[in-house]
C-alpha cells in the first residue's frame, strides 16, 4: 500500500528531500549498517519492507521515490536533482515526475493558482505514471507552504486536480505556517486562500508553525553546545522527524501493519474539524540523545504536560497546570508509540489522557484517544519515541492571527490589485474569509 | 531563470544604459572561475540580460553552454545620432545588433509632444516590432527595465511612448522604470511640463517607478568624494551619477540573478511594496553609495551601521526626508553579501522598526527582505532599500509648483499644442493632484486609525469588525 507525496513549491521541495533521507536513514538504524539489506529479525523486515514499498519503487535494486517534485522556479530542483546531491542517496528522483516552470509566482497566490491550470497536464501525467507503478495508492501527501505563491496557490490548484481525479484517496496535506513577524508581505492573503482551498478539498491538514520550528531548533542548538545562528536545515529536519514519526508502519493490537488513512480515521471523526498537530517527545539533539535514558511514564507525563499548557516544547511548561486547566480541547487523540521494548504504557496513557477536560463534550470517553505501537525497532537513534496527533484547537491562533491581518488589508483593500489581474475577486477573497471564520469558531466552540 | 530586457532612450537613457552594460559584464566578468574566454560559461545569471550568440551559425545558445558571443537584450531609442554614434565606436558596439537602435536625426527639441506623439507615431511599427523580436529571444520575459530621464523630449515623451507600448503588448510582464527628474536649476525651461506630462503615463502604465533625482545624485557624489564638486562651469559628475543609478538596477536584479538563502524575484518587488496600482513610486537609496569602482574608503565595518545608514537621506537617490514627515507603506531591502545572516537582518530590522520608522497601522509587517550571496564588483556588501513612503508628495508638490508657474502664463505651450491639445495639460495636473491627495489620504487614514485606537485601547487596531459567524 503506497503513499505519494507531492512536494510543491520550495519548501514542499525541501522537506520532501528531507522525508525520503530520513526515511532511509530510519530503516538503517537497528543496525551500524550503511546498506540496505534483509536482516535475520523478521519483525524488522517487516517494517523496513513495508517502508520502502510504501515510498519507494523498487526495481532492480535502485529505489526511486515515490513522490512528484512540482517548482516554478528552477533553482530548488536543480539543487535536488543535481549530479552531487544524486550521488549522495541512496534513492533517486524520477525525471518523469518532476514537472518545473521557469518564472515563478511572485508570491502571489493567485499567478500560482493559475500555473497550476497551465501545469494541471504535465502534473496528472506525471501522477499516473506514479500510479501506475503502485499496486494500490491510497494516501497522497502533498508539502508546501502557505506564504509563498508556488506552495500555496499552485498547491491549492493541485490539491483539488488530484481530489477530482481521485475522489477516493486519502489527501493528508503538510502545511507550514510562516512566521509572524512575516517573511512576505503579502502571506496572510496567501494563507488565507490557501487554507479555505484546502479545507474544501483536503481530507486532513497538518498543521506546523515556523515560529515554533524556530524556537525548537533554537533550543536543540543551544544544547548541542555549537554556537551559531539556527538555519532552515534544522527546522526542515525537525519538522521530518515529527513528520516520518508517524509516515513509518506502525500497528495496533488486531492489525500488524496498518495504513496511514486508517490511522488517521480515528482522529478525523467529523468532516468539518480537519486540523491536526503533532507533539512528539523526548525532543533531545543527537547529541544529547546517547546520554539519556528515558522511562515511558516519564515522557507520557511531559506530553501530557506539554498538552495542557497548549505548547508543541518541553521547555517553559507550566507544571503546576492541573489537567482541568488545560489550555486546549481535542476531538480526538493518537498516540504512535516506538521503541524496542515491549513494555505496556496504558495504565500510563490512562492516568495522563483519560481526562474529560481534555475532550470536547461530545466525544464520548471510549473515542478519547487511540494506541498504535511498534514494539520491534526504535525509531531513528531514539530508544523511546512517543507522538502525539492531536485533533485540537491548538492551531486555531495561527488562523486567528493569519485572519485577523488579512482582514486588516483587505479593510484598505490593499494589493488585491495584484490579485484581480489573475481574476481572483473580492468575492473569492470573502468566500474564504467566512470559510476560515466558521472553522476558527467551531474549534473555539469545542 | 527569468530574462529582462532594458529600453534605454534618450540621451540620458543611453549614457546610463550604457554604464549599466559595463558593470554588468565586469560583474559577470569577476565571478568567472577562469580568465580564458574560451572556458567561460554562459549560465543563468548571464542569461538574465545577455544572450550567447554562434555568429557563424546565427542561432541562440541557451545555457548553459560556453560563451560566444554576448548580445545584451536590449533596445536603444534615441532621435539625435551624437549618443548612439559614440557607443557604435566604444568598445560595447559587440553587444548589439544594428536592428537593436532605432534612431532618427532630428532630435525632440526638449518636447514632450514632439517625443511622445510625433515619433510615438511614427516608430510605433518599428518599436514593437523590435520589442517583440527581443521577447521572442527570451525564455521566460520577466520584465521590462526602462531608463530614460524625464526633463527632455526623447526620453520623457518617447520613453513614456514605449511604456504604454509595452503595457499594450505585454500586459503581464513586470514594467519597472527609472526615470531621472530634472534638478530644480535644470537648462531645459520645459523640463517641467516634460515631467508632469511623463508623470501621468508613469502612474497609469508602469508596475513600479525608481525616481531619482539628479540633485540628489550630485550630492550623494559630493558628499562622498570631495574632489569631485559641481565645477565651476557647472559640469556635473555625470559619470559617477550614471554609475550609481546603473548600480541601482544591478542591485535591484541581483537576487533574482544570483542564488542566495532568501531570493527575491522581481515580480515579488511590487507584488510585496505596492498595494495600490497607482502609488508605486519607490524611493530608493544604496549603502555604501557605489560610484567608484574602487573600495570607497568610507565603507562602515559595522554590520548595524549599514542598517542605520539604510535609512539616512544622504543616499536616497531622491530630495525627501522619510524621517520626518509621512509615513510607510511598505519597505524592501536587498543585501548582496556573503557573510551577513538572516538572523542580523531580523534583529536589525526589529530595531529600526521600533525607533525609527512608522508603518501605516494596516501594514506594519510590510517588510520584503532579499539576501544574496554575491556581494557587488569591488565591494563587499551592498545594500539596497526600496521605500514606499508618502513623503514622495513633497517631490511631486515641488513638481506642480514649477509646473504652474510656467502654465499660468501658458508659456511654451504653442509649442506643445502642435500635436496634442490643451486638455492634456490639465488631466497631467490633475493625476499629480490626484497622486498627491492619494497619499495624503493614507496618512489621514492612519491618524484616523491611530486616533480610535488610543481612545479605545481594549479595540482592535482596525475599526471594521471582523465577519461573526452566526450558530
Amino acid at each position: 500500500m503506497s503513499c505519494i507525496i507531492l512536494q510543491l513549491g520550495q519548501c514542499g521541495n525541501q522537506v520532501g528531500q528531507c522525508v525520503f533521507d530520513t526515511l532511509i536513514e530510519d530503516n538503517l538504524t537497528h543496525s551500524n549498517q550503511t546498506k540496505l539489506s534483509i536482516t535475520n529479525d523478521s519483525s524488522i523486515n517487516d517494517y523496513i519492507r513495508h517502508s520502502l514499498d510504501r515510498f519507494f519503487i523498487q526495481y532492480e535494486n535502485k529505489l526511486t521515490a515515490r513522490a512528484l517534485v512540482i517548482d516554478t522556479e528552477l533553482k530548488v530542483i536543480e539543487q535536488l536533482m543535481n549530479e552531487k546531491s544524486q550521488s549522495k542517496r541512496h534513492w533517486s528522483y524520477e525525471k518523469k515526475c518532476v514537472i518545473e516552470g521557469r518564472l515563478g509566482s511572485g508570491n502571489n497566490w493567485a499567478c500560482g493558482y493559475r500555473n497550476g491550470s497551465l501545469a494541471e497536464e504535465n502534473i496528472l501525467n506525471s501522477l499516473r505514471w506514479q500510479l501506475e507503478h503502485a499496486d494500490r495508492v491510497d494516501t497522497i501527501l502533498p508539502i508546501l507552504s502557505l506564504a509563498g505563491g508556488t506552495g500555496s496557490g499552485l498547491g491549492a490548484y493541485v490539491v483539488e486536480c488530484v481530489r477530482d481525479e481521485l475522489p477516493r484517496s486519502f489527501l493528508l496535506t503538510t502545511i507550514v505556517v510562516p512566521y509572524t513577524s512575516g517573511e512576505v508581505v503579502v502571506q496572510n492573503y496567501n494563507s488565507l486562500l490557501t487554507l479555505s482551498h484546502l479545507y474544501h478539498s483536503a481530507d486532513a491538514l497538518l498543521v506546523f508553525e515556523n515560529d515554533i520550528l524556530q524556537q525548537y531548533a533554537k533550543k536543540l542548538v543551544s544544547y548541542s553546545g555549537i554556537d551559531r545562528p539556527t538555519n532552515i536545515h534544522d527546522m526542515n529536519n525537525i519538522l521530518t522527524r515529527h513528520l516520518c514519526s508517524f509516515l513509518q508502519p506502525i500497528s495496533n493490537k488486531t492489525i500488524s501493519i496498518c495504513e496511514i488513512n486508517y490511522l488517521l480515521e480515528s482522529v478525523l471523526p467529523h468532516s468539518f474539524y480537519k486540523l491536526l498537530t503533532l507533539r512528539c517527545v523526548p525532543q533531545l539533539s543527537d547529541q544529547a540523545l546517547d546520554f539519556s535514558t528515558y522511562n515511558w511514564s516519564s515522557l507520557i507525563k511531559t506530553l501530557s504536560q506539554m498538552y495542557i499548557n497548549n505548547s508543541y516544547l518541553d521547555e517553559r511548561l507550566n507544571w503546576l497546570l492541573k489537567p482541568n486547566q488545560t489550555r486546549t480541547k481535542s476531538i480526538a487523540n493518537l498516540f504512535l508509540a516506538r521503541s524496542y521494548d515491549k513494555e505496556d504504557i496504558d495504565k500510563d496513557l490512562k492516568q495522563y489522557f483519560n481526562h474529560e477536560t481534555f475532550y470536547s463534550s461530545f466525544i464520548s470517553s471510549s473515542d478519547y484517544y487511540y494506541l498504535f505501537n511498534y514494539r520491534d525497532k526504535s525509531y531513528l537513534n531514539y530508544e523511546k519515541y512517543l507522538s502525539l496527533i492531536s485533533n485540537c484547537q491548538t492551531p486555531v491562533s495561527a488562523l486567528d492571527r493569519i485572519v485577523n491581518k488579512s482582514w486588516q488589508l483587505f479593510g484598505q483593500k490593499a494589493y488585491l490589485h495584484h490579485y484581480y489581474k489573475y481574476d481572483i475577486d473580492e468575492q473569492e477573497f470573502l468566500n474564504s474569509f467566512v470559510q476560515i471564520e466558521q472553522v476558527i469558531k467551531s474549534y473555539n466552540q469545542l | 531563470m527569468a530574462q529582462n530586457i532594458i529600453v534605454q532612450v534618450g540621451q540620458c537613457g543611453s549614457q546610463i544604459g550604457c554604464r549599466f552594460w559595463d558593470l554588468a559584464l565586469r560583474e559577470h566578468a569577476s565571478l568567472m572561475s577562469s580568465t580564458d574566454p574560451k572556458k567561460c560559461i554562459y549560465d543563468a545569471s548571464l542569461s538574465a540580460f545577455f544572450r550567447n550568440v554562434d555568429e557563424n551559425k546565427n542561432t541562440s545558445l541557451s545555457y548553459p553552454s560556453p560563451i560566444r558571443t554576448l548580445k545584451a537584450r536590449a533596445v536603444l531609442v534615441d532621435m539625435e545620432e551624437g549618443v548612439l554614434r559614440s557607443i557604435l565606436a566604444s568598445p560595447l558596439r559587440d553587444l548589439f545588433d544594428g536592428e537593436q537602435f532605432i534612431r532618427d536625426v532630428s532630435g525632440a527639441g526638449n518636447n514632450w509632444a514632439v517625443g511622445n506623439r510625433f515619433y510615438g507615431e511614427k516608430y510605433r511599427q518599428i518599436l514593437s516590432d523590435e520589442i517583440r523580436r527581443q521577447a521572442e529571444q527570451c525564455d521566460s520575459l520577466q520584465s521590462f527595465m526602462l531608463i530614460h530621464s524625464m526633463g527632455g523630449g526623447t526620453g520623457s515623451g518617447l520613453g513614456t511612448f514605449i511604456l504604454s507600448l509595452l503595457d499594450e503588448m505585454y500586459p503581464k510582464v513586470c514594467r519597472i522604470v527609472t526615470p531621472i527628474y530634472p534638478s530644480k536649476d535644470d537648462d531645459v525651461i520645459t523640463s517641467p511640463y516634460n515631467s508632469v506630462l511623463a508623470t501621468r503615463v508613469l502612474t497609469e502604465h508602469a508596475d513600479c517607478v525608481l525616481p531619482v533625482d539628479n540633485d540628489s545624485l550630485i550630492d550623494i557624489v559630493s558628499r562622498c568624494d570631495s574632489s569631485t564638486k559641481k565645477n565651476d562651469n557647472g559640469r556635473c559628475p555625470f559619470d559617477s551619477m550614471n554609475t550609481i543609478v546603473a548600480n541601482l538596477i544591478l542591485n535591484l536584479t541581483s537576487s533574482s540573478r544570483f542564488d542566495g538563502p532568501l531570493n527575491v524575484d522581481l515580480s515579488e518587488i511590487p507584488m510585496n511594496l505596492v498595494p495600490y496600482p497607482r502609488l508605486h513610486y519607490l524611493i530608493s537609496s544604496q549603502i555604501p553609495a557605489p560610484f567608484k569602482m574602487t573600495t570607497n574608503s568610507s565603507i562602515p565595518r559595522n554590520i548595524n551601521q549599514i542598517f542605520r545608514d539604510a535609512l539616512s537621506p544622504h543616499f536616497q537617490t531622491l530630495r525627501v526626508r522619510p524621517q520626518i514627515d509621512g509615513i510607510y507603506i511598505a519597505c524592501g531591502m536587498i543585501l548582496r553579501s556573503k557573510t551577513i545572516q538572516m538572523s542580523d537582518i531580523r534583529r536589525n530590522i526589529d530595531l529600526l522598526k521600533l525607533k525609527h520608522m512608522k508603518f501605516v497601522k494596516w501594514n506594519e509587517d510590510g517588510w520584503k527582505v532579499g539576501l544574496c550571496i554575491v556581494p557587488p564588483n569591488g565591494l563587499p556588501y551592498s545594500l539596497l532599500t526600496l521605500a514606499n513612503h508618502t513623503c514622495i508628495k513633497e517631490t511631486f508638490s515641488e513638481l506642480k509648483e514649477r509646473f504652474t508657474i510656467l502654465y499660468r502664463r501658458k508659456a511654451h505651450v504653442h509649442h506643445y499644442t502642435d500635436h496634442m491639445e490643451l486638455g492634456d495639460f490639465e488631466q497631467a495636473r490633475e493625476n499629480l493632484n490626484q497622486l498627491i491627495e492619494e497619499y495624503k489620504n493614507i496618512e489621514q487614514t492612519n491618524e484616523l486609525l491611530d486616533t480610535t485606537e488610543n481612545k479605545n485601547s481594549s479595540i482592535a487596531t482596525t475599526n471594521i469588525p471582523r465577519l461573526n459567524v452566526l450558530s
